[in-house]
């Protein structure tokens, strides 16, 4: 099919006429379609990426309608989050049906053609990668390794530190390790039961690791501070490794600080991680 | 009324049933009703790990699937996306799918995807070119392949023939199958002013494998294709008279949104079900009939 073909110019102008490409419907000149036959099309897409977007970032365009609607339009801004992605759909709509592919275009044309409401708004952009890596945790492939059961996690808890140490886990694929500027965590928390906190109330950064629930297979979320988290950074995603060499490599990641605290405190936090994170699927059995 | 592949694009012949939907697959794996198959959205599990995926291969487990795609857009002039039928066809055999079916229509161009079903232009061009795509598409997935009529707001400027005329060259040509949408065929009907009589008189019955029946959002000057509602009544009037003309076969009630609980949907199925058993025992009569 040659794009010069009667098929394909028409299409390229129902296109043109459906997404208002450029932010300007083309008209009856381009395709003649009515008006109230348009509107339906229009309808429908608006409510199909829109549905998706909110299904994607639920708690992110919670957020930005509260924000929107407080601005009034300043910044040339909308006045609600149903408006941002009609504006979204005429600049760069998503390739394919993929809800992640839509979800990160979305993202990039927030940055990019609405970057007032990350100034009025700054931890929308923390709020943002929490609940792509919360679509992560839901939708990516399954994970390599197992689970341990509850058994299994119990007689961990009691082994002693040599059959402890000679476990292999890896990190998986599905989870996602953040650094972030503003505590999304909490603020994804308040937002879903009906609280929009003020600008500013959950400015501090954190760490947060989002893992799909090896028995409910739904997103879990934790913060931890930098010791912990280090431990899940040191271990390489996807492929085992021997919790020994771990700790091993874990330790000579630590700042100085931590290196120098007793062995005690070492082996506490990084067991204590490892049980954790293999109860919140964040690591795995290999 | 019969194909080259014999009735029903040669297709097993199951009954009525109901799509497949999250808010029900608890209850369909614990108390696995007595229902003959069931329909998927494959674009719900593609590419997918997780819970969407365990429930659906747990499903498949227990009953004969098959599966309807949204986001093939087989009639689009943007390169078929190979990533995309590589995943279906891992999925479709991974569920055992019977058979695969999609859209006859376009979703696609200059790469924005609308995501929606959009009408394709009834024109000789828009023919060769989705039957030829179609062709392509059946052959890499290696089961059979369907097409469903769509619900359309609009007949596109520059139309050479009727919807039913299209379908009917379309199918020919790609040597598919039907999934004959009912309710569309209403709505179509009360949306663009083309006869639904004729359309069922026009397309090939033997290639029909199919049949999908749904409630729509009748708004008067217009209906939309929402699934979110019962069956109406002109629609149920409508499946009588294409099971006349097409015999036994297999047919999904749809409903995405509003959706009801498991026990509304059965109902719905088991309407659709005293309709079926009713018209196609007539059928069978007069098949035998003829026979002799």
């Amino acid at each position: 099919m040659t794009p010069s073909s009667d098929l394909a110019r028409t299409l390229s102008l129902f296109a043109d006429r459906l997404f208002e490409t450029g932010g300007r419907d083309p008209g009856d000149a381009a395709l003649a379609i009515a008006p109230s036959r348009l509107a339906v099309y229009h309808e429908l897409l608006h409510k199909n990426y829109g549905s998706m977007l909110r299904f994607a970032f639920t708690q992110a365009l919670r957020l930005a309608d509260a924000e929107l609607a407080a601005a009034r339009g300043a910044d040339g801004l909308p006045a609600d989050a149903d408006e941002l992605i009609r504006r979204f759909l005429s600049v760069e709509p998503a390739a394919t049906h993929s809800t992640r592919e839509i979800a990160d275009r979305f993202r990039h044309y927030l940055e990019s053609h609405a970057a007032a409401l990350f100034g009025r708004r700054p931890e929308l952009a923390s709020l943002l990668t929490l609940e792509r890596a919360e679509l992560r945790a839901a939708y990516h492939t399954d994970d390599p390794g197992r689970s341990p059961d509850d058994a299994e996690l119990a007689a961990l808890a009691t082994s002693d530190v040599a059959t402890f140490l000679a476990v292999r886990v890896l990190r998986a694929p599905s989870a996602s390790l953040l650094c972030l500027d503003h505590a999304a965590t909490a603020l994804h928390h308040r937002l879903r039961h009906g609280e929009v906190p003020p600008v500013g109330a959950h400015a501090h950064a954190e760490r947060a690791v989002v893992a799909r629930d090896p028995r409910t297979l739904a997103p879990t979320f934790a913060t931890w501070d930098e010791a912990a988290f280090r431990v899940l950074e040191t271990a390489p995603e996807g492929t085992p490794i021997v919790l020994e060499e771990l700790a091993v490599q874990w330790i000579a990641a630590l700042p100085e600080a931590d290196r120098a605290r007793d062995e005690e405190w070492q082996l506490a936090t990084f067991a204590t991680t490892v049980a954790s994170s293999l109860q919140s699927g964040a690591l795995r059995l290999a | 009324m019969v194909s080259e592949r014999g009735p029903n694009f040669g297709l097993p012949a199951l009954g009525v049933s109901v799509g497949l939907r999250k808010p029900h697959i608890a209850r369909v794996l614990a108390e696995r009703p007595a229902l003959s198959f069931f329909e998927f959205c494959p674009e719900n599990v593609m590419d997918r790990g997780g819970r969407s995926r365990r429930d659906l291969l747990a499903v498949a487990a227990h009953y004969p699937m098959v599966s309807h795609g949204v986001g093939l857009g087989i009639g689009s002039v943007d390169a078929l996306d190979r990533a995309y039928l590589g995943s279906l066809r891992t999925l479709l055999r991974e569920t055992g799918a019977l058979w695969a079916s999609d859209h006859l229509c376009w979703n696609r161009a200059d790469g924005r995807s609308s995501n929606d079903l959009l009408p394709l232009p009834f024109t000789e061009e828009a023919v060769h070119h989705t039957a030829a795509r179609i062709r392509e598409v059946q052959e890499f997935l290696g089961v059979p392949f369907l097409v469903e009529n769509i619900s359309t707001y609009t007949v596109l400027p520059g139309a050479e023939m009727s919807e039913g005329e299209f379908t009917r060259a379309v199918l020919e040509e790609a040597d598919c199958g039907l999934l004959l949408d009912v309710n569309n065929v209403y709505v179509n009907w009360r949306n663009n002013g083309s006869d639904p009589h004729a359309f069922l008189r026009e397309i090939p019955a033997g290639r029909v494998g199919q049949m999908h029946m749904a409630g729509h959002d009748d708004r008067g000057e217009v209906c939309v294709d929402t699934h979110g509602s019962p069956v109406r009544d002109e629609v149920w009037a409508l499946f009588r008279e294409a099971l006349a003309h097409t015999g036994p076969t297999s047919v999904i009630i749809e409903w995405d949104s509003n959706i009801p609980s498991l026990d509304r949907l059965l109902d719905e199925a088991a309407a659709a079900r005293a309709i079926y058993d009713e018209v196609t025992s007539h059928v069978a009569v007069e098949r035998t009939g003829a026979a002799r």
